[in-house]
């Protein structure tokens, strides 16, 4: 478009009485990039509106509600079940007789600990028998 | 109107209501959060919507109402619109500076400068591309009304883009 037309255009369009266009053609002229320099700021104002409407809502993201499978969920659950209650059962025998092994071997360790004890207690004692010698000389004196 | 009639009637016009939304309250969380808003509002009044000679005005002008709501809101509240960058002229930091270089942000802020029919009538023709009788809908405003204003918004906006431009160079 000539620059005369284009100004005239844009007389109008300050009134107010283009069409739309007419408002169009003059943002179409205006994005060619082939602008007369004193319309500068007519290209600012057009490139801008159209860039303006290029603006898009970003929707916030709500997930979509899924149906929920309630026979798969359950059927899952069932089945994690009877899993767990028979390796719990397992586990739990196999613990008692962990258990009840153990059982003998505490009471064997404390019967040997016992006796050890004994022992040296008895040990004790026998070495403590000189003592009963003493009181025989100072008898012996006093009489 | 069911869930996919009004998806179908949102569809073409939620960006509409978005960059409205945006014009007034720039930010764009808060326009986000007014588009949300409308929705549900639109969604609540769904069976309504067909009873409107045209609905898609309707949505238009709901939204034009919310936000010059919200906009007295937070005058009253003494609040000033988060992100709003346009409001202190004073605070010249530099980063405000280069943002009032970018030749875009010049135009934005004479926009913002405009009183609010005339950004909204700007708005509805210079950005959305809307014919007059569609203008009227939305803005209830008489045609010879409509074209008064915009010629003096388009007015002022020229006006104070020559301004600035002519600072620019010099």
């Amino acid at each position: 478009m000539e620059l005369h037309k284009i100004k005239s255009l844009i007389e109008k369009y300050l009134e107010g009485e283009t069409t739309l266009q007419e408002e169009k053609a003059l943002k179409a002229y205006f994005r060619s990039g082939d602008v007369d320099e004193s319309l500068a700021t007519y290209k600012v104002l057009f490139t801008f509106y159209e860039k303006e409407k290029q603006i898009t809502y970003e929707k916030p993201t709500f997930k979509a509600k899924k149906k929920f499978n309630y026979l798969a969920v359950a059927s899952v659950a069932i089945i994690l079940l009877i899993v767990a209650t028979l390796q719990f059962g397992r586990q739990t025998t196999e613990s008692q007789a962990y258990i009840a092994g153990n059982k003998e071997l505490a009471k064997e360790n404390t019967e040997a600990l016992l006796a050890m004890v004994t022992n040296v207690v008895t040990d004790g004692a026998k070495k403590l028998q000189p003592i009963k010698e003493l009181p025989k000389t100072t008898n012996k004196i006093l009489k | 109107m069911n869930k996919k009639a009004f998806l179908d009637f949102l569809k073409p016009i939620e960006n509409k209501i978005y960059r409205l939304s945006l014009r007034f309250l720039v930010s764009k969380d808060a326009a986000e959060d007014a588009t949300q808003d409308i929705i549900l509002k639109l969604w609540k009044n769904k069976n309504k919507l067909s009873t409107y000679d045209s609905p898609e005005a309707f949505a238009m002008t709901m939204t034009k109402n919310h936000c010059i709501d919200e906009l007295k809101r937070k005058r009253n509240n003494n609040l000033r619109i988060v992100h709003n960058n346009y409001e202190d002229d004073k605070k010249s930091s530099l980063q405000k500076q280069i943002e009032v270089r970018d030749e875009f942000e010049l135009v934005k802020r004479a926009i913002k400068n405009l009183n609010e029919q005339e950004q909204l009538i700007i708005q509805l023709r210079d950005i959305e591309e809307l014919e007059y009788d569609e203008i009227e809908k939305i803005s209830g405003l008489k045609p010879v009304n409509i074209r008064v204003i915009l010629s003096r918004a388009r007015k002022k906006l020229r006006q104070e883009l020559i301004k600035k431009h002519n600072y620019g160079t010099a």
